[in-house]
């Protein structure tokens, strides 16, 4: 088991008041495996994503819960521990807008060499052959960042690894994020929404190149978005989170085919699914609570065309359905 | 009679240089926006253009609106059969009040200094409206209720509301004057799957109520097949692909169509027919490849794209493609 997270909690506190934007989050990542988690705005997925690594604004508080990896728990870790063993060495991260990730005022092979030469140093590789001995370190890390970006679909990048954040193009700067994610060679990646926003050619190869990067490397994805079909595409496990809460974990071919969850089957079918479709999309009544002012019992009971008075009392928690890897938070499946 | 028309609609824009080199006479560059592109849009129809960051999607769509100004602009645009290029102020303003643009961004496309209900009484306003303030407070809460917002939100800024919120803030004020034509410019990106698809059934419902027309801008493909009756594919600044929607989307010709649908992903856990990745990036718009635009990524290309520049012709009932290898 990579990592586990059990009845995670995390209160945000703020001048509008008190309110858990993640309560309850329980679920599990095995080595090499890729899990999607889909939830719309305020469901509170990108909370969860940074409590793992414990990269929390300010004001948010982990209440509850356990995160271990491999084991160790992330929750009581010093800060220099996690800095020193898991933030960008068995974690790594890479985000939407790799713009504001990428410091402008360094050059890519700067930026790509800090982190291989910060990475060499905590492994100490010493096997090398009696030629490489000679070359100076900093030739043979380029070569090795040259090597990963061409790999990466980045052309000519012998030139380009010289050039400025501002000169790369959005699926470019990902690219770079990818290799700067990959080549500490981590257990775990989160990916925050890495595709929103781009083109849907760029979003194509950026993914395929990802799935070759999570193949070789053998990492293990929690794949953050709000698009199921990305998630569909990229995905071997999804999780379903809506205000906080999750409420379905299944195998991405369980989940498609027979979603329980109300929300789930709403979310599904709120795509329109192609030109013949004609009839009016469904969409789900009314909108996401505030985490201010949470419902009681079901946070989705208001807008469940199934609710029923169970559903207002106590809040249903996430339970094996049928399969051992179908897990459902709904008092009426 | 087409209730737009578009000919060899071409917007260049000069990439603005320093002082020294103007007067050194450099060579100006030129980005290449929107290059002799013609289409025409039905009265009642939804016209989808689509085409990734870059295609000159929105630079079209502004063009239509005369929101270019007129040097950048070449060729012919007429709103029922009047030259948009050609009117007087007044004709203009005339204009402006039938044909409206829901811009992309749902909150900075709104006055952040204005309350919302102030900034839907504005259209009123700016068009001299002869109804009274009370009949024009009227209406606003009448579109309010339109596009499903609460009277209450009338006093809010728009930094205090949602994504989905501004967007219908957007709608609101664009049919506040009962326009034939709005220019929607990707109106549903940026917003959660479900509210999503309330926006897009509204704007659906509000077309059959008041026999809009819509040119719908974006590089959702999923979304526009589903609303469109037509549909343009665009790339680096020309129409590579024309056409009925089914048919487009049941028969795509253009090598960059085919790349587009099948980079869509289709929803569901059972594997899609194999996705096309195209190699490399896209090219600038300030040097355009000769021939072919697209032939750098093009899998099929032959030494004829890169000397002649296909045209945009018929290749069955309503469909025509801009490739030399179509038929």
């Amino acid at each position: 088991m990579l990592l586990e997270v059990k009845n995670l909690s995390v209160e945000y506190i703020t001048s509008e008041g008190r309110g858990y934007a993640v309560e309850n989050a329980s679920f599990k990542i095995e080595e090499g495996q890729i899990v999607g988690l889909v939830g719309e705005s305020s469901s509170g997925k990108s909370t969860l994503g940074w409590s793992i690594i414990r990269l929390l604004p300010s004001n948010a508080r982990i209440r509850s819960g356990d995160i271990l990896l491999k084991g160790r728990d992330i929750i009581k870790m010093s800060e220099r521990t996690l800095n020193e063993t898991i933030r960008g060495k068995e974690i790594s991260v890479i985000v939407q807008d790799p713009q504001n990730a990428l410091n402008p005022v360094f050059t890519i092979h700067t930026q790509i060499n800090d982190i291989l030469s910060l990475y060499r140093k905590k492994t100490r590789k010493t096997k090398l052959p009696l030629l490489e001995l000679f070359r100076s370190a900093d030739t043979e890390r380029k070569k090795e960042a040259v090597s990963l970006l061409t790999k990466v679909g980045i052309a000519d990048a012998r030139r380009r690894i010289d050039e400025y954040p501002y000169c790369f193009s959005g699926g470019m700067k990902q690219r770079v994020m990818m290799v700067m994610a990959f080549v500490v060679n981590p257990s775990l990646l989160i990916a925050d929404e890495p595709t929103t926003g781009l083109d849907v050619t760029v979003e194509a190869q950026i993914l395929e190149h990802l799935k070759d990067l999570i193949r070789q490397y053998g990492t293990a994805v929690l794949y953050i978005t709000h698009d199921l079909a990305v998630i569909s595409e990229v995905a071997d496990k999804v999780m379903v989170m809506y205000a906080g809460n999750i409420v379905e974990i299944a195998n991405k071919s369980e989940l498609f085919d027979s979603p329980l969850h109300p929300y789930t089957k709403a979310l599904i079918k709120c795509l329109p699914r192609n030109a013949t479709q004609k009839d009016e999309l469904e969409t789900i009544p009314g909108s996401v609570p505030n985490i201010f002012n949470l419902p009681h019992g079901c946070k989705f009971h208001p807008r469940c065309e199934l609710a029923k008075q169970i559903c207002k009392g106590k809040r249903p928690l996430l339970k094996r359905n049928h399969s051992s890897s179908h897990e459902v938070a709904c008092f009426l499946v | 009679m087409p209730l737009i028309d578009v000919t060899t609609l071409q917007a260049h824009f000069e990439k603005s240089e320093g002082l020294l080199s103007r007067f050194f006479h450099k060579n100006t560059e030129v980005v290449h926006a929107v290059d002799c592109i013609s289409f025409n849009i039905e009265k009642g129809e939804t016209f989808g253009l689509v085409g990734e960051s870059g295609c000159g999607k929105t630079t079209a769509g502004k063009a239509l609106l005369r929101l270019l100004p007129r040097n950048v602009i070449k060729g012919k645009i007429t709103f029922e059969d009047h030259d948009v290029y050609k009117f007087s102020t007044s004709e203009l303003r005339r204009f402006r009040r039938h044909a409206q643009i829901i811009f992309q961004n749902p909150i900075s496309s709104l006055n952040p200094r204005m309350k919302i209900g102030e900034i839907i009484t504005e259209p009123f306003r700016i068009h001299g409206s002869t109804k009274s303030s009370r009949e024009i407070q009227a209406e606003v809460e009448n579109l309010l209720e339109v596009v499903s917002l609460s009277k209450s939100d009338k006093d809010k800024y728009p930094t205090e509301l949602s994504g989905g919120q501004g967007r219908r803030v957007g709608i609101a004020r664009a049919l506040a004057l009962h326009p034939k034509f709005i220019v929607c410019d990707e109106p549903t990106s940026g917003l959660d799957v479900s509210i999503s698809a309330e926006i897009i059934n509204l704007m659906k419902n509000l077309q059959r109520q008041l026999n809009l027309t819509y040119l719908w801008i974006s590089h959702n493909l999923r979304i526009v097949s589903y609303v469109s009756n037509r549909i343009a594919i665009m790339y680096l600044g020309k129409i590579v692909e024309m056409g009925e929607t089914f048919e487009v989307f049941k028969n795509p010709i253009h090598r960059y169509t085919k790349a587009l649908f099948s980079a869509v992903h289709t929803v569901g856990g059972s594997k899609g027919p194999k996705k096309i990745i195209l190699k490399g990036e896209v090219p600038s718009p300030i040097n355009v490849p000769s021939g072919c635009r697209f032939r750098t990524r093009c899998w099929d290309s032959e030494p004829e794209c890169r000397r002649k520049e296909p045209l945009l012709l018929p290749v069955g009932r309503e469909h025509l493609v801009a490739c030399h290898k179509a038929l």
